[in-house]
């Protein structure tokens, strides 16, 4: 009896002693990208006098801004593009260098697996700071491809209405490290600047999930 | 007799258990969460940097010297431009003002022995350091 107990408690203490190995990451971004947001619906009279609705799927506000080479960027020219879009800021202490240097692993990756062009959306909420100059020199620094990493500023207000535009939180708080809270989150836009899908760039878990998810799902968009 | 056996073996089992777990933990336990919570960010948990925005800490003459001036960098930042292992960086270092001596010695050592020369240095030095920083 003594045997079996002692044999018993050792066999406790053993698995006890195990670690455990930590979280499993769950990829929840769906397999058919479904576009985001609440569509609007509209009443369209008919040449025969009946009343239609046509619902139209949400795509990103129109804005004007500038890019780290000091070209003028606008929807039009992300048209036709898929892109990846998040809002940082240079002297951002926090979340932002761990995000982008997720997103330069993701860039390399991204340029093993397509020859089609996606684009990389920088926006900065510190317009003031961070001038066309600034972000030449952020860029140049970070080492980013920039032929497919746009770096914006311009306007503050139409940055941070653009932000809202992607459901990115963003404020100026001058409690919040660096004087400006914001959301981490990459947003993967189609060629029609629809909101496709959302992943935490803080986690390199949610980066490869998009990344891997994308991949598959642009090869079947087209 | 048996039994004594028996106990002597479940205790020893106990302690190597207890021990070989305790033993993983390193003797900059305070160090590492402090420079995980402030630093990383930027230089990273391996301290390796990031590009030509935030130094590496392996290869700067801070942690690699005798870590004279690093209290007063940790807690009031750094302005201006410096060259590392030949590349200029320009991004300012955020100060951390809340961090007390206590505090930014355990830093100061951790990284020391993770990537420095493992030169350490002692609070009254650290205390003696920041009454004396330049920009204050």
């Amino acid at each position: 009896m003594v045997n079996r107990v002692f044999v018993f408690l050792c066999c406790l203490i053993l698995l006890a002693s195990c670690t455990s190995s930590g979280d499993d990451f769950f990829c929840e971004i769906p397999d058919e990208f479904p576009i985001i947001g609440i569509p609007t619906i509209d009443s369209v009279k008919q040449d025969d006098g009946n009343i239609q609705l046509v619902e139209t799927a949400p795509t990103i506000i129109d804005f004007e801004l500038y890019a780290q080479d000091g070209s003028t960027i606008n929807n039009d020219f992300l048209r036709g593009k898929y892109y990846v879009a998040d809002f940082f800021f240079a002297n951002c202490p926090s979340i932002c260098p761990p995000i982008k240097r997720h997103q330069l692993i993701f860039r390399d990756q991204v340029d093993e697996a397509f020859e089609e062009t996606i684009y990389f959306v920088s926006h900065t909420l510190d317009a003031k700071r961070d001038s066309v100059a600034a972000l030449k020199i952020y860029a140049e620094q970070l080492g980013a491809d920039q032929k497919n990493w746009l770096f914006l500023t311009g306007s503050s207000r139409t940055i941070y209405d653009l932000a809202k535009s992607y459901v990115i939180p963003a404020a100026i708080n001058e409690n919040a490290p660096g004087g400006i809270d914001h959301g981490g989150q990459l947003v993967f836009v189609d060629k029609q600047g629809h909101i496709r899908a959302f992943a935490d760039g803080t986690n390199p878990d949610s980066v490869d999930c998009l990344l891997e998810k994308m991949k598959a799902f642009i090869e079947t968009d087209n | 007799m048996r039994f004594t056996l028996y106990f002597l073996s479940f205790v020893s089992l106990l302690l190597i258990v207890g021990l070989s777990q305790s033993c993983e933990r390193d003797a900059y336990i305070e160090g590492r969460a402090l420079y995980n919570e402030y630093c990383a960010n930027c230089h990273q948990e391996d301290g390796s940097g990031l590009a030509a925005l935030y130094p590496p800490l392996t290869k700067s003459t801070f942690v690699d010297g005798d870590l004279t001036g690093l209290a007063c960098m940790i807690k009031n930042g750094r302005q201006g431009q410096s060259t590392i292992d030949g590349i200029r960086y320009t991004q300012q270092m955020p100060p951390i003002e809340k961090l007390t001596p206590i505090a930014i010695t355990n830093i100061a050592n951790y990284i020391s022995k993770e990537w420095g020369s493992e030169h350490y240095t002692t609070l009254q030095s650290v205390r003696d350091e920041l009454d004396g920083c330049p920009n204050q």
